[in-house]
């Protein structure tokens, strides 16, 4: 046979190899076998020329522990423009290897470019999962619950947040499933209503619920939004998110009752300042009458009682003008000047005024006071602020009922200590009749009293909480009914070493 | 020789209160002039001999601090009372910043404001005096012949 014709009747052979072994691994060294057979060579094998990713070096051999074929005449294969290998035959009859070494180029050449696509799809998939991860790990970051459900109502994604807490649940042990038996406690006819009307109308819900479940009452913001992943249109999953407002809901409850007071504050003031005027008319005219009285012509008599009147009218007058005065107070743009104050000599100074106040002869007053704490304020307004805690502590001791001989006797605790971080504390606390939670809230109102008539404004709290608000302090109150009241006043502790 | 009635210019723009005290002091005794506005307040102090302006500080055309710095400025100023609605701080400081006698919040009794016109008057008769008899010393002075030392007024 001549070496064309060995060559030619190589062909169809490789062919039908080929077809039965699509992995090259399998199929090179299959083909050099084949080769070598027909050629009566000792060893048949493809080198790399290390051109490319490949070593240089043999990568196929017909069979693992074959020679290497590394003395035999080479024969270049070439691709796609480019030397792919060499295949080298050691031995056997010369023959014409075009062909073949055509055919087994074309094998090396689309296994080198398989081997390519893999790396490069495998180093795509490994920053994809990376990216992945790192959005995983943003969602896990979140102070939110978050969870994703699909169009079946099964869980695709929890995120850590969810997992902790009193209602977390593992992830593990919610992925997958559907959403009412991950929440076996919420109402899943409500529930599937909800995720419905997101998926069918593509519009967020919102809403807050009150829980309990953590043994205080907390409030949750929920908010189900549509989402439509793959840019479906219509949205195909729901993106839950759970945010426990209950700190914000507070602040924003606190802030629009300072609003409040402020506004009410200012329009009484306003009304305040134009009474003032007709309040002078009455009480000039009721001066008039009364000294025309006093000075009535021999033998003639006033109708009995008309003196007392005028004197009520006049009385009256000046308990308008009072409440006119505090009003004022309350509103007033202050002018004040501020120092650093130790906060235990304001309360020595408030008591040493107080001393001799009726109110104080039956109340004891103990005090327990923290030692060098200091705030930067008015001396005379925060003298006034616990001077307005100290009379209303003493009304309400007045009010509740006196203790037993062998019993302390009810009375008021001044207590000065440091609160957290930066702020100093200044509390009042009685052994008085306390107040209604319904009154609780509104202590701090203007004209909110719950004295009888004519014995309280119902200003002393709005003024207080106005001057501690301006020091950038804050007032709570603490009661239970006939068990006693603490208003505990926060500010803000004066820098160290600032002088004095 | 009975002393001369004290003249008292009660500014209020409040008319039945500018009536009520107005009656009030000259059944004390004083002599009153009663304007409802700041500017003929000023027009009246200016134009005539007053002890006493008790003037309101809200009033329409001029206030009562404005009436104040005019009466201030005249040779021969009357003691001023202003009356305040509101009691205001800062009324009060400048009304007294301004060379005010003195300060009322209404709703004031009408015997204390009589009690603090009478003081004012006063305090601007001894004035008066003390013009009279620096005057007087300078003259003396002169007649003998000594350089004048005492100065001349307030």
């Amino acid at each position: 046979m001549s070496a064309a014709d060995r060559a030619a009747g190589l062909l169809p052979a490789l062919v039908r190899l080929a077809a039965e072994r699509p992995a090259p691994d399998q199929l090179v060294p299959a083909a050099l076998e084949c080769v070598r057979q027909a050629l009566g060579a000792e060893s048949c094998a493809v080198w790399g020329d290390g051109a490319g990713p490949q070593a240089a070096g043999v990568r196929w051999r017909t069979a693992p522990d074959a020679p290497a074929a590394d003395g035999g005449g080479a024969h270049p294969l070439v691709a796609g423009g480019a030397r792919v290998g060499t295949l080298r035959v050691h031995g056997g009859e010369p023959a014409d290897l075009g062909p073949v070494c055509d055919f087994l180029a074309a094998i090396v050449y689309h296994a080198d470019e398989a081997a390519r696509a893999q790396r490069v799809a495998a180093a795509h998939a490994a920053s994809a999962d990376a990216e992945r991860r790192f959005v995983g790990d943003v969602i896990d970051a979140l102070p939110l619950g978050v969870y994703v459900t699909d169009r079946d109502h099964r869980v695709r994604l929890w995120n850590r947040k969810r997992e902790l807490g009193t209602l977390g649940v593992a992830r593990e042990a919610a992925v997958g499933r559907p959403i009412f038996e991950v929440l076996p406690r919420q109402d899943a006819a409500l529930m599937r209503a909800e995720f419905e009307a997101v998926l069918a109308s593509g519009q967020p819900q919102q809403f807050e619920i009150e829980s309990h479940s953590t043994g205080e009452a907390r409030t949750y913001r929920l908010s189900k939004l549509p989402m439509a992943p793959d840019d479906a249109g219509r949205p195909t999953h729901v993106l839950t998110l759970g945010e426990d407002v209950t700190e914000w809901k507070a602040a924003l409850g606190r802030s629009a009752q300072a609003e409040k007071l402020a506004a009410v504050g200012q329009l009484a003031a306003g009304v305040m300042h134009e009474i003032n005027n007709p309040l002078g008319t009455i009480a000039a005219c009721a001066e008039t009458m009364t000294l025309a009285l006093a000075e009535l012509p021999a033998g003639a008599t006033a109708p009995a009682g008309f003196g007392e009147y005028l004197r009520i009218v006049d009385h009256e007058v000046h308990r308008c003008r009072r409440i006119a005065e505090s009003l004022l107070e309350l509103s007033r743009a202050k002018t004040v000047r501020r120092a650093r104050l130790a906060l235990d000599d304001v309360v020595e100074r408030t008591l040493s005024l107080l001393k001799h106040h009726t109110r104080f002869k039956r109340c004891p007053v103990r005090l327990d006071l923290g030692g060098d704490l200091a705030v930067v304020a008015d001396p005379d307004q925060l003298t006034q602020v616990l001077m307005i805690l100290l009379l209303n502590a003493a009304d309400a001791v007045a009010a509740a009922p006196p203790r037993g001989e062998d019993e302390p006797a009810r009375g008021v605790t001044v207590r000065t200590a440091p609160g957290r971080e930066g702020l100093a504390v200044l509390e009042v606390a009685d052994d008085g009749v306390g107040i209604a939670p319904e009154a609780r809230g509104r202590v701090f109102e203007p004209f909110y009293t719950t004295k009888a008539p004519g014995e309280g404004t119902g200003l002393g709290l709005s003024i207080a909480y106005g001057i501690v608000r301006d020091l950038g302090g804050d007032v709570a109150v603490d009661s239970e009914p006939g068990a006693g009241a603490r208003f505990r006043v926060t500010l803000p502790a004066a820098p160290e070493g600032d002088a004095p | 020789m009975d002393a001369p009635p004290i003249r008292v210019l009660v500014a209020e723009d409040e008319e039945h209160l500018g009536l009520l005290v107005g009656q009030f002091l000259r059944g004390r005794g004083l002599e009153v002039a009663l304007v409802r506005d700041g500017l003929e307040a000023a027009a009246r102090l200016a134009a005539e001999r007053f002890d006493v302006a008790l003037v309101d500080v809200q009033m329409p055309g001029l206030d009562g601090l404005g009436v104040l710095a005019r009466a201030r400025a005249l040779p021969r100023p009357p003691e001023v009372i202003v009356a305040t609605g509101n009691g205001a701080a800062a009324a009060v400081a400048a009304a007294f910043a301004g060379g005010a006698y003195g300060a009322v919040a209404k709703p004031y009794r009408m015997a204390e404001v009589e009690l603090l016109v009478r003081r004012a008057a006063e305090t601007r008769a001894l004035r008066d005096e003390v013009e009279v008899l620096r005057a007087e010393v300078a003259r003396l002075r002169e007649a003998a012949g000594v350089a004048p030392e005492v100065g001349s007024g307030e």
